[in-house]
């Protein structure tokens, strides 16, 4: 009795402090403090220290790791924030275990995203003032600043507050050292049916309004690439609607991983079905179906007909300098997509393998960030520069690594704080 | 009131986005110097501020306590 | 209404650089850093080979890519032509050198140090002057200038903000030529005002067929080629740049 009287007091493990999971947190703040350590060092001599130089004669990339995990991070938010607004719009119920930690998703990724662009700054601080102060709209580059990072962070964070509150609620008729967090977040929610009405409708508004302001700020992320005529391999109308869907697809894919955790570490059943993970592999197999039909249809193109200068940048992706990590890409990306196409005509799912192909789609999302980001620059150059080379140094791998450390420890320690699960109607109260 | 406040706070919102966007930052077409310079510094934080205020409406909406549904 | 403008005659350009030496004195800039460049071209396979130069200034477009992409401004042209850097604005974010089809932008990756003229806080300076005499640091590069009063002029300033060729604009306000065309030893540079009828380089306009680097960018460059031919797919460098930062 005296155990489940101590799992009663909070559900979900709120509260818990396992001895798994305090090593974990400890290994995450390592990590990012090496990362910090890192950061100092860009900091105090220069980007220098990273592997970036300037295009051009210099013969470098003058954006390299940190943009691609920029793009990265932004595009792992799109998931998130999508799948919990589609599983509310069209009441999606068997899929509501998954809707919270979707959302915790998308603010911590959004927020590491944001971390990573004033990291590849060259004055970081001054930028943060002058971006507020000086932003010009006609730059591609304030559609992220302002829609992205101020409008659609804040957006999720308003949905992930509204639907935090029932929850915290419940928790806080409870005594717990974190009765005080709970009651913040609450901000005395009474789950009468007037109350439960506003929340609906509330949600229901923000759901449809976030919808397209996501779109739209993915949208400006691609511009920032896709409109510059001056680089072979970026200008390109694809952009666009390409950063969205693998957007999409790598996002889908960390919330598989983070669903398989989340459901490991839950002391019971918390409705994280093979059927909740069934419907993330269809949904993350279509937008990997979109992802091949957009980057046959690139290929085809550049290898097809192209200024030289193109040309040269697709074979370099090819055949040259940075085919292993092409064909390394293709692979993570395909191969999932056959094996999610076998398991979704045979109808049976197998979650190690879902997860599996979660990381594997991630891996490859990564790798073809670098080779929209890196290839154009040291091999497509227009006028007849000599081609360059750029490979990161351990600062950029550092301060990268404790980008995703953080991000991990702020959810290791969102689950402690608050149920990571929503707690079903007829409550565990 | 709750109602009033939300729908005022959105319009307000909007109008900030609106204003700031295509009046207050760097002036659209225009030429030389000014198309680098915001016609008001800090105009792009009115923007952020504005598309705060609209989705922070949601906000007040769901939270204002119920003594201000005198309506 | 003045509109600088600049003419680069390649059929006398002869690739001896003394334009690049020129800017890097005039302008203070680092090791690496190449505001002026000269192309040293070959074409062709031996032993039918050509050789070319290529001066390779920025390009003060009129339609700059690098002003469209400047997330707060701080790259911007002003109406007499120049495209300038505002160093004191500049956040380091390196989109202008992206967006740029001629590769003319560096950025100051490290405190800036081993200069072409002179590395005024160095130690070693003290030895040799032993005080006495205080390296000459021009004093226009410290200036705001222009009617919008900006900080524009020289390189290297400081870390983490971009830079490039501002047809010297120190210079210019003086009614001075910029560096590498006051130094060209066989007239290859030609800096004026296009819209002046009686200047060297609107004679040149209307005598002369020119072209411009990579047009079909839709850029529309302020420099202006007379004679020899642009570079072809088949050109190459014969030497590449060794330095990096």
């Amino acid at each position: 009795m005296p155990a489940a009287i101590n799992e009663a007091l909070l559900p979900r493990g709120v509260g818990r402090l396992t001895r798994g999971w305090t090593i974990f947190i400890l290994a995450m703040v390592a990590i990012s403090a090496l990362g910090w350590y890192a950061y100092i060092r860009e900091f105090t001599e220069g980007m220098a220290v990273t592997g970036m130089r300037d295009v051009g004669t210099m013969g470098g990339a003058t954006w390299g790791l940190y943009i691609t995990f920029v793009v990265y991070f932004v595009g792992v938010s799109f998931a998130g924030i999508t799948i919990a607004v589609v599983i509310r719009l069209f009441k999606l119920d068997h899929l509501r275990p998954l809707a919270r930690m979707a959302e915790v998703l998308t603010v911590v990724s959004l927020v590491l995203g944001a971390i990573a662009i004033v990291a590849d700054l060259g004055q970081p601080f001054r930028g943060m003032i002058n971006l507020f102060r000086y932003a010009r709209p006609q730059s591609p580059f304030f559609g992220t600043f302002t829609m992205v990072i101020a409008g659609y962070l804040f957006a999720s964070l308003v949905y992930l507050w509204l639907t935090s509150r029932r929850d915290a609620a419940i928790l806080a008729q409870r005594p717990s050292r974190l009765r005080w967090l709970h009651r913040i977040v609450a901000a005395g929610y009474a789950d009468t049916p007037a109350e439960r009405e506003r929340h609906s409708r509330a949600t229901f508004w923000l759901a449809i309004s976030i919808l397209p302001m996501l779109v739209v700020a993915h949208s400006t992320l691609g511009f920032v690439f896709g409109l510059q005529v001056g680089r072979p391999g970026w200008y390109s109308a694809l952009q666009a609607p390409a950063f969205v869907v693998l957007a999409g697809v790598s996002g889908t894919g960390v919330l598989i991983i983070l669903a398989a955790i989340v459901r490991r570490m839950m002391p019971r059943d918390v409705g994280l079905t093979t059927q909740v993970f069934a419907w993330l592999g269809r949904f993350m197999m279509l937008l990997l179906f979109v992802y091949v039909y957009f980057m046959v249809t690139e290929l085809l193109t550049a290898t097809y007909a192209g200024s030289e200068r193109e040309v040269q940048v697709t074979r370099e992706m090819l055949w040259g300098e940075y085919s292993w990590i092409f064909w390394s890409s293709v692979g993570l990306l395909v191969t999932p997509l056959i094996g999610l196409t076998v398991q979704s005509i045979r109808r049976s799912w197998s979650v190690p393998w879902l997860v599996a192909s979660g990381i594997a789609v991630n891996l490859g999302a990564v790798g073809k960030r670098y080779l929209i980001a890196v290839p154009s620059q040291t091999h497509g150059q227009l006028l007849p520069y000599v081609d360059g080379s750029y490979w990161p140094t351990w600062v950029e791998f550092a301060v990268v690594a404790s980008l995703l450390a953080f991000g991990a420890l702020v959810i290791g320690v969102f689950m402690k704080v608050l149920p990571i699960v929503e707690l079903e109607e007829a409550g565990d109260a | 009131m709750r109602k009033a406040l939300t729908i005022s706070m959105i319009a307000v919102g909007i109008a900030l986005m609106v204003i700031s966007y295509f009046g207050l930052t760097a002036p659209w077409g225009a030429r030389g110097v000014a198309n680098s310079n915001p016609r008001m510094q800090f105009a792009p934080l009115v923007f952020v501020v504005g598309v705060m205020m609209a989705f922070g409406s949601a906000l007040v909406y769901e939270m204002l306590p119920d003594r201000f549904d005198r309506d | 209404m003045v509109r600088y403008a600049m003419a680069v005659d390649l059929d006398r350009c002869q690739g001896c650089r003394a334009c690049m030496e020129a800017c890097k004195i005039e302008n203070n800039t680092v090791q690496s850093v190449f505001w002026m460049y000269v192309f040293r071209l070959e074409s062709g396979e031996y032993p039918d080979t050509k050789m070319s130069f290529l001066p390779r200034p920025c390009q003060h477009c009129d339609n700059a890519p690098c002003v469209k992409v400047c997330p707060v401004g701080a790259r911007y042209k002003r109406e007499d032509g120049l495209v300038l850097t505002d160093f004191e604005r500049c956040i380091g974010c390196r989109y202008c050198e992206l967006a740029c089809p001629y590769g003319v932008n560096y950025f100051n990756w490290a405190k800036p140090e081993k200069r072409q003229y002179l590395d005024f806080g160095h130690p070693g300076v003290e030895a040799v002057t032993g005080g006495v005499v205080p390296p000459y640091q021009n004093p226009d590069l410290a200036v705001k200038h222009g009617e919008e009063r900006r900080l524009t002029a020289g390189g290297g300033h400081f870390k983490g903000v971009v830079e490039k060729c501002t047809f010297c604009v120190q210079r210019v306000e003086k009614a001075l030529q910029p560096a590498c065309v006051g130094t060209c030893p066989v007239g290859a540079l030609v800096f004026g005002d296009i819209e002046e009828e009686s200047s060297p380089i609107a004679g040149m306009l209307h005598d002369r067929p020119y072209f411009r680097l990579l047009e079909e960018a839709g850029t529309r460059p302020s420099v202006l080629y007379f004679g020899g031919a642009p570079p072809t797919e088949d050109s190459r460098e014969i030497e590449t740049v060794k330095a990096r930062v």
